[in-house]
C-alpha cells in the first residue's frame, strides 16, 4: 500500500507576523514549522503503516529550498521517502496551481492513499486537497479523525462533526483524505533522529521534471488573486454578565468557572407535596415569618 | 579438640568446600558476565579519590552514619553488623575452622598476643552485631518502617548470621569446659557462658560432643550459604563497596553527554543498553528505601519509586540471566517504557534527592535520564513534552514565545546590551523564565535594579540569549540540548566579559557544569553569591528597619546539585531585623518544588501537587515570606500560595526582590 502525505511548510504563528497589503511578510527572524494538520496526517500515515505491517510512506512538499526542513522531519519520524518539488515560485502559488503541480508528482509516484492536513496554519483555505482530489479524479473525504483499512480496496473513515458527533463512511481506494488536526497527537522528532535521517535522501524534483514551467504555477496562473491582507480588527468578546444580585466574589467565581459555579441559590423547589410543604415551612421559619413553635410542630401521621 | 582431625573428615571438608566455593564463584562470575553486557563507561579515573571514598563511605560507613537521625538509627546497627561480620569471619577462620584441624592453629599462625586480641574483639563485635541483628529484626518485622520491606531474604541472611554468632560463643565455652586455658581477656563472652553451662551441669565429655556437632553444623551453614549466595538478596554486601569505589565523581547534577557523531542510538530497548555501572547499581542496592521516602514524586503519590527502578532493573537482569548471556538480549517489549513504565520515567523532577540519600551511591536519576532519552528518540512522549521541546527547538525557549519578545520584560527602562557595550565585568544571563514568565520578570527587574544600584558594569545578551538547554537535556532530548549548548557557547564566546551572573539555578548549573563538556568554560556565579559579594563590599546598603520573619526554600539545582546553601541565607539575614527560620527539610534534604527535570512542562498528573506539599511545610512555620533563589521555585510556590493562602499572608519572593525591598525608601 502506497501512502502519500502532502506536507506544507508554514510560518510559525507564535512569532508575530507582519502583514502588508497583499503579502504576508516575514518578520526579522521568521520561524518555519511543519503545518500542524499535516503533521497529524503524517502521524496517521505512520499509524496506518504500523497496523498494516507493510506499506510505504512518501512525504511530498512543493516549496522553496527551505521547505526541505519539513521533509527532514517527515523522514526522521519514519516516512520512507521524501520528494521535494523545489521552486521559489511556490511562495506565490495559489491552491489550484499548487495542487496542479502536486498532482503531477503524485501521479508519477503512484498511490493508494493520499493524506493531507485539512487546513494550513497560514492561509487556511483548505483547498489544495480538494483540487488535488479532483485533478487525480479520486474520492475525497474531509475532516477524518480515524481510519481503518478494511481491505486492499476499501477503507472505513470516521469524520468529525460538530458537538462531538462522528460520521462513519466507507470509501473505495485509491482515495484522498484530509485529516483533522484533532485526529491525533503527532510524535516528537528528536534532534538525533533528524541527524540520523540524513542517510535517507530527499528526491528533488524541478518543475521541468514534471513537465511544467513557472508560468503554470506562478501568480499569473492562479485562479485566486490576493487583493488585500490585514489583521482583523479586534472583536469585542461577548461576556456573559452574571446576575447583578450576586456578591462581587460570587460573580467572579462564576466567571472564572465559566458559569459552572452556583451563584445565588435558586428558590425553585421540586419534589413531592410533603417535601415541598416542609421546605416552605422551614423557609418561612428561617426568615422569621412563622412563630418558632409552629414550625417545630411535626405534622401528624 | 579437632573435629576434623582425621583424614576422612579432611576429605569431606575439602570436597564440600570446593563444591560450595565453586557454586559461590560461578554465581559471582555469572553476575560479572552480566555486567559486561552493559554499555561502556569509564569509572576508573581519579583512583586516589575513589580509594578515599571507599575508605570513608564503605569501611567508615560515613554514608550511613551521617544520615542517622533521632527517628532513624538503622545506620548504627548496620555499622556493627558490617564490622561484626568482617571480624567474625577472621575469628571463625582462626578459632573454629582452623582449630578444627589443628588445635593451636590461631596461636601458631598469629602468635599469642595477636590471637588474643582477635579473640577479644571477635567476642565484643559479635555481641554488638547480635544486638544489632535483634534490633534489626524488631525494626523490620514489628515496627515496619515505610522505606523497608520485611523480606524473607533479609530474614534468611540475618538469621544465618545470628545462628553463626550464637554458636560461636557456645563453641568457645565448650572449649573452655573441655579444658582450654581461658581468660576474660581472650573470651569475654565465652568464659562467663562456660561458667553458666558448667553451672547447669555440662561435663567435659558432653562439651566435646556438642563442640563437634556445632563445628559441623556451622561448616554446613557456611558452605550452604556460599553455595546459595547467587540467589541471595543480600548480594549488596559484595557489590556495594565496588559501587562506592566506582561512584560518579562529577558534580551530582551533571548529565553524561552522548557523542552524537559516533552514537548509533540513544535507545534502551534492551537492558544491555544500560551501562555496566547502571547494572552494578542493581547488585549494590541494599533495598534500604532511603531514596523512596525522600523522593518528592513518591511522597506526592506518583508512580515513581526510585528504589523500584533499580530493583526492577536487577530483577529483569537476573531473571533473564541465562537468555541474556546466550543471546545477548531479551526482547519483552522495550526495557524503557515496558519493564520500567513510561509514566514512572516521566514522574521524576530530577531533584537528585535519591542519589543524595543513597548510602551506596546508586545513580537512579541518571538512569532515568537515559530511559527518557529512549522515549524521546522513539518520539513516545506526551503532548506536553512535544509542545515544550518543539517550542525550545523552533522558538528557542520552552515558553512558546518568540525570540523577539525576549526583552519585553525590560520595556520602559534602559538596559545595557552587550552588543552596544563591548567589554563588561558581568554578563547577566536572564534565562527564559526571567524573560517570559510574568512572575519571574519581577526577579529580572529586581536584579537589574540591584546591578544599577551597586554600579556594576554589566550587560545582557538580549535577543541573542536562548534556552540554556536544561529542560531539554533533562527531558531526555540530548541532541537538542547539545545544539543549544553549542550555539549559546558560540554567542558567549563572541563577547568579552569577566563572568556570568544568573538568578536561575538551572541556567547556572548548565552553564557552569555542563557547557564545559562542549568547550564552554566560563566563570558562572549564582545571584545569591553575587548579591552577597555586593552586600559584603558595601556596594548595596540595606536600610530596612522593618521586622520580617521568613524562611528559605533551597532550590535543588543550587543546593544539592552544586552545594551552595549559605550565600542565599547570608543575603536574607543581612537586613538587621530579619528573623530566618529554617524549614524542617532544608539544605541537602530540602524537598523539591516540583518543577525540575522538565516537570514544569511535563506536568505529571497523578497524586498531589508537589508545590502544594512544600508550601504546606512553609505554612507550619508562621512566616511572612518564603524566600527562594530560583524563578521556577518562585512560580511553583507562588501558585501554591494563591490556593493555600489566598489572603496573601505568606509571600513567595526571590532573594533579589527581598534585597530590593530592604533597600528602604531610597530610590
Amino acid at each position: 500500500m502506497k501512502i502519500i502525505v502532502c506536507i506544507k511548510q508554514v510560518l510559525d504563528t507564535r512569532v508575530p507576523l507582519v502583514v502588508n497589503s497583499s503579502v504576508m511578510q516575514k518578520e526579522p527572524s521568521p520561524v518555519y514549522i511543519m503545518n500542524p494538520a499535516d503533521r497529524v496526517a503524517l502521524e496517521k500515515a505512520l499509524e496506518m503503516k504500523a497496523s498494516l505491517a507493510g506499506g510505504e510512506i512518501t512525504a511530498i512538499t512543493a516549496g522553496p529550498a527551505r521547505a526541505e526542513q519539513v521533509l527532514r522531519m517527515a523522514l526522521a519520524s519514519g516516512a520512507d521517502e521524501a520528494v521535494h518539488l523545489k521552486d521559489e515560485v511556490f511562495e506565490v502559488s495559489d491552491a489550484y496551481t499548487t495542487a496542479l503541480a502536486l498532482g503531477k508528482v503524485v501521479k508519477e509516484l503512484g498511490y493508494t492513499v493520499i493524506l493531507c492536513g485539512n487546513k494550513s496554519l497560514d492561509i487556511g483555505a483548505g483547498q489544495v486537497p480538494a483540487y488535488l482530489g479532483k485533478l487525480l479524479d479520486v474520492p475525497q473525504v474531509t475532516g477524518v479523525i480515524q481510519l481503518e483499512i478494511i481491505s486492499q480496496e476499501r477503507v472505513r473513515l470516521w469524520r468529525r462533526l460538530e458537538r462531538g458527533k462522528r460520521q462513519i463512511v466507507e470509501c473505495p481506494l485509491p482515495a484522498l483524505f484530509t485529516i483533522d488536526p484533532l485526529a491525533g497527537q503527532p510524535r516528537y522528532v528528536s534532534e538525533f533522529a533528524l541527524r540520523q535521517s540524513v542517510e535517507k535522501g530527499i528526491r528533488n524534483l524541478m518543475l521541468t521534471d514534471i513537465g511544467l514551467t513557472q508560468t503554470h504555477v506562478g501568480s499569473q496562473a492562479s485562479l485566486i488573486r490576493v487583493v488585500n491582507l490585514s489583521f482583523p480588527k479586534p472583536r469585542p468578546k461577548k461576556i456573559y454578565i452574571p446576575d447583578g444580585s450576586m456578591s462581587a466574589s460570587q460573580r467572579m467565581s462564576y466567571l472564572l468557572s465559566s458559569g459552572l459555579a452556583k451563584g445565588k441559590e435558586s428558590n425553585l423547589l421540586e419534589g413531592t407535596a410533603d417535601y415541598l410543604a416542609k421546605q416552605v415551612v422551614e423557609y418561612l421559619a428561617e426568615e422569621g415569618m412563622l412563630p418558632k413553635q409552629l414550625a417545630a410542630l411535626e405534622p401528624d401521621g | 579438640m579437632t573435629p576434623a582431625g582425621n583424614t576422612l573428615a579432611i576429605i569431606v571438608v575439602v570436597i564440600l568446600g570446593i563444591a560450595s566455593l565453586a557454586l559461590f564463584f560461578s554465581g559471582l562470575i555469572q553476575r560479572y558476565r552480566l555486567l559486561r553486557l552493559g554499555r561502556e563507561e569509564n569509572r576508573f579515573d581519579h583512583i586516589p579519590r575513589r580509594i578515599s571514598s571507599l575508605l570513608l563511605f564503605a569501611f567508615g560507613h560515613w554514608s550511613l552514619l551521617k544520615s542517622v537521625t533521632r527517628t532513624d538509627r538503622a545506620g548504627i546497627s548496620h555499622f556493627f553488623i558490617f564490622w561484626g561480620l568482617i571480624i567474625f569471619s577472621f575469628g571463625y577462620l582462626f578459632f573454629i575452622f582452623g582449630a578444627g584441624f589443628y588445635e593451636d592453629f590461631a596461636v601458631a599462625v598469629l602468635g599469642w598476643s595477636l590471637s588474643t586480641a582477635l579473640a577479644f574483639i571477635t567476642d565484643i563485635f559479635g555481641v554488638l552485631a547480635l544486638i544489632a541483628i535483634v534490633w534489626g529484626a524488631i525494626r523490620r518485622f514489628i515496627i515496619r518502617p515505610e522505606r523497608q520491606s520485611a523480606s524473607l531474604a533479609y530474614a534468611y541472611f540475618m538469621g544465618t548470621l545470628g545462628i553463626l554468632l550464637v554458636t560461636y560463643f557456645f563453641m568457645e565455652s565448650f572449649r573452655i569446659i573441655a579444658g582450654e586455658e581461658a581468660s576474660v581477656l581472650r573470651f569475654p563472652v565465652g568464659l562467663p557462658l562456660a561458667y553458666a553451662l558448667g553451672g547447669i551441669g555440662l561435663t567435659k565429655s558432653g562439651a566435646e560432643i556438642w563442640y563437634t556437632v556445632l563445628w559441623w553444623l556451622d561448616l554446613a551453614i557456611i558452605f550452604g550459604f556460599l553455595a546459595h549466595s547467587r540467589y541471595s538478596g543480600q548480594f549488596h554486601a559484595v557489590a556495594a563497596p565496588f559501587n562506592i569505589f566506582l561512584r560518579n565523581l562529577r558534580p551530582k547534577g551533571v548529565i553524561t553527554p552522548i557523542d552524537l557523531e559516533t552514537a548509533k542510538t540513544f535507545r534502551v530497548s534492551t537492558i544491555d543498553r544500560l551501562t555496566w555501572k547502571q547494572l552494578l547499581d542493581g547488585y549494590a542496592c541494599t533495598e534500604c528505601g532511603k531514596c523512596q521516602i525522600s523522593c518528592p514524586a513518591y511522597l506526592s503519590g506518583k508512580l515513581l519509586n526510585p528504589k523500584n527502578i533499580i530493583l526492577d532493573t536487577k530483577e529483569h537482569l537476573l531473571k533473564h540471566a541465562s537468555t541474556l548471556l546466550k543471546k545477548g538480549a531479551v526482547q519483552h517489549g522495550n526495557f524503557a517504557g515496558d519493564v520500567i513504565p513510561e509514566e514512572v520515567i516521566w514522574d521524576c523532577t530530577m531533584c537528585s534527592t535519591c542519589e543524595h540519600e543513597c548510602p551506596v551511591m546508586i545513580e537512579q536519576m541518571h538512569q532515568i535520564v537515559d530511559l527518557r532519552r529512549h522515549l524521546v528518540e522513539q518520539g513516545r512522549v506526551s503532548p506536553n513534552v512535544v509542545k515544550a521541546l518543539d517550542s525550545i527547538r523552533f522558538l528557542g525557549n520552552p515558553w512558546e514565545q518568540p525570540q523577539s519578545a525576549r526583552l519585553d520584560w525590560a520595556e520602559g527602562r534602559t538596559v545595557n546590551l552587550i552588543q552596544d557595550r563591548g567589554e563588561v565585568d558581568v554578563l547577566y544571563w536572564v534565562g527564559c523564565a526571567g524573560a517570559y514568565d510574568p512572575r519571574s520578570r519581577d526577579i529580572s527587574l529586581a536584579m537589574v535594579r540591584l546591578l544599577d544600584e551597586a554600579g556594576v558594569n554589566y550587560a545582557l545578551l538580549g535577543t541573542e540569549e536562548k534556552c540554556c538547554g536544561d529542560p531539554a537535556r533533562r527531558m531526555g532530548e540530548e541532541g537538542l540540548f547539545q545544539t543549544l549548548a553549542l550555539s549559546n557557547i558560540e554567542v558567549l564566546k563572541k563577547y568579552s566579559f569577566k563572568r556570568i551572573v544568573t538568578h536561575c539555578p538551572h541556567g547556572f548549573n548548565t552553564l557552569k557544569n555542563e557547557y564545559p563538556q562542549f568547550g564552554g568554560h566560563f566563570e558562572v556565579v549564582h545571584h545569591s553569591q553575587f548579591l552577597m559579594e555586593l552586600i559584603r563590599a558595601g556596594r548595596i546598603r540595606l536600610q530596612d528597619e522593618q521586622e520580617l520573619r521568613l524562611t528559605f526554600h533551597d532550590p535543588c539545582y543550587l543546593g544539592r546539585y552544586n552545594g551552595i546553601y549559605d550565600p542565599a541565607r547570608q543575603v536574607l539575614q543581612a537586613p538587621p531585623k530579619t528573623t530566618m527560620i529554617e524549614m524542617e527539610s532544608n539544605r541537602s534534604k530540602a524537598m523539591c518544588c516540583g518543577a525540575g527535570g522538565g516537570q514544569f512542562w511535563i506536568q505529571s498528573e497523578k497524586g498531589r501537587r508537589i508545590e502544594d506539599m512544600r508550601f504546606e511545610q512553609v505554612q507550619e512555620l508562621g512566616v511572612q515570606v518564603v524566600a527562594t533563589a530560583c524563578p521556577y521555585c518562585t512560580i511553583m510556590l507562588d501558585t501554591a500560595a494563591k490556593i493555600k493562602e489566598p489572603t496573601g499572608a505568606i509571600k513567595v519572593m526571590d532573594i533579589a526582590e527581598l534585597v530590593v525591598k530592604a533597600l528602604g525608601q531610597r530610590v
